[in-house]
């Protein structure tokens, strides 16, 4: 019910007002309770006031963010947690320029990726995936989309799919990332990327048609 | 780090390093900023589009067709490079400020690029009526030496040539059928009337002329067909006639239209 108060700069008042209500201690103890009422984008729009709703966002996205560091690049842990911690900081000094009209997931994606090849910028290199931590059916839904699961255990098809999105452009890895390990729309992705979603789709496909050729040059004695 | 270690020192450094999120009007003066300067490049995009206009519709260009020799080589001269540089640069500039506002990367490049160039020839088209094309490219001519002899060297096509061509300003009127006239480079010819095929035309000192005809004796041009340009039309770069006419210790034709005029009618 507290959704619809957010329209008008009055009803924002009174919603002020029961959020100071909602934030005695009796609340406070979880920040999922805190949150739990409100969707990412309202909670980013009430953090530019109040950095406990930022808490909950932080709990939302750590994990996601992590895997997706970790799919992105080879960093360490460590480092992955340091990149984690720029980016929830950079996204905290930048909230008031999150646009409530699009998804807070595209924009808080955005800001990994720029920290994360910003990152690299520095040290130079040139980023490779390694952790391709997801459940079988995203694998085989990978697979299935290449074209290229036939006759293979999961097991190895794990493995050769990380060496096949290890020799691909970086470029086209990112946006198989995104779709399929992130499960993210091309809109989403066009959000992420800062590009059309046509290029995206034109992206997506040329990504596709890479990794199959990759994946031919790693089973060329292996006729598919 | 645990799932909370994360989250604590993240609170943390807000709080220790009193981190405070940006206010809300920078980003809306960055995306202001974009837009302004997306709109300034349209802009001179559109006074290149409009100074584009204005100098094809002035380069006479049936005039040259209808001349002997190789008005195509000629035609090349009078492409407007320098124009369609800035304009196609300032398009560059435009769409890329509209690609880097909040929503611009949403769009085609080619989308963005052809709106923009679309935007540019309309409001170019409005300048052009309004005569803005005319007073940039004249300024320009005035301010820019450079300008004339490199960027558009629109009046060498108007040199004598072999191909039968002369442009110039008209010094005097020496009778009906013969004035005086001093092309670009300084020269004086004296413009033999007798074969002219032009309908109607009025000529007086200080206007400027384009003509199509033969050279015949020495110093003198036989016109067959004559256009009497506008007043204001540009006649080299400024200074460079009146220079030339005071190098020379001769005097400059009076300023007024209506003394000597010859009427020549076909």
């Amino acid at each position: 019910m507290y959704h619809n108060l957010l329209s008008t700069w009055a009803d924002r008042k009174f919603y002020k007002s029961l959020c100071v209500y909602r934030v005695e201690p009796q609340y406070l103890t979880m920040d999922e309770e805190l949150g739990r009422d409100y969707s990412d984008e309202q909670l980013a729009e009430m953090a530019a006031h109040d950095q406990r709703y930022f808490g909950c966002l932080i709990e939302r996205y750590e994990q996601r963010l992590m895997r997706f560091i970790c799919r992105l690049s080879d960093v360490s842990h460590e480092e992955s947690e340091d990149i984690l911690q720029e980016v929830f900081l950079k996204a905290y000094l930048n909230i008031r320029d999150f646009d409530t009209s699009l998804q807070f997931s595209s924009w808080i994606y955005r800001i990994t990726r720029n920290e994360v090849i910003s990152q690299f910028r520095k040290r130079k290199a040139r980023p490779h995936g390694h952790a391709i931590d997801v459940g079988d059916e995203v694998i085989q839904a990978l697979a299935d989309t290449l074209d290229v699961s036939r006759e293979t255990e999961n097991k190895l098809l794990r493995g050769e799919l990380i060496k096949v999105l290890d020799s691909i452009d970086k470029k086209y890895r990112e946006v198989l990332v995104l779709q399929f390990f992130e499960e993210r729309t091309y809109d989403e992705i066009a959000d992420i990327l800062r590009k059309p979603p046509g290029t995206v789709a034109s992206l997506v496909s040329r990504a596709k048609k890479q990794a199959r050729a990759a994946w031919e040059e790693i089973h060329h004695d292996t006729p598919l | 780090m645990t799932k909370d270690q994360l989250k604590s020192s993240v609170l943390k450094r807000i709080k220790t390093d009193q981190l405070s999120p940006k206010p809300h009007w920078q980003f809306t003066l960055r995306e202001g900023l974009m837009w302004t300067l997306g709109t300034v490049a349209v802009f001179i995009g559109s006074v290149a589009v409009a100074v584009i206009i204005y100098l094809v519709s002035s380069s006479d260009l049936d005039l040259l067709l209808q001349a002997s020799g190789n008005p195509i080589a000629d035609l090349f001269k009078l492409f407007p490079y320098f124009w369609l540089i800035l304009l196609a640069l300032f398009v560059l500039l435009a769409r890329y400020q509209v690609m880097h506002t909040k929503r611009g990367y949403r769009y085609s490049v080619w989308l963005v690029a052809i709106s923009l160039v679309t935007a540019s020839i309309i409001i170019g088209a409005f300048f052009s009526f309004t005569g803005i094309g005319q007073q940039i490219d004249q300024a320009f001519e005035q301010r820019l030496p450079m300008y004339s002899d490199l960027l558009a060297p629109r009046h060498d096509v108007w040199c004598p040539s072999e191909g039968g061509r002369l442009g110039g300003m008209v010094l005097e009127v020496v009778d009906s059928e013969h004035f005086r006239l001093i092309d670009i480079n300084g020269n004086e010819w004296i413009v033999d009337l007798t074969e002219i095929q032009a309908t109607t035309a009025d000529i007086t000192p200080r206007e400027v002329v384009r003509m199509l005809g033969e050279l015949g004796a020495e110093g003198v041009f036989e016109a067959s067909l004559i256009r009497v340009k506008p007043l204001d039309t540009p006649f080299g770069p400024k200074g460079r006639f009146e220079e030339r006419m005071e190098v020379g210790g001769r005097a400059l034709p009076p300023g007024a239209r209506n003394i000597f005029r010859v009427r020549i009618t076909g």
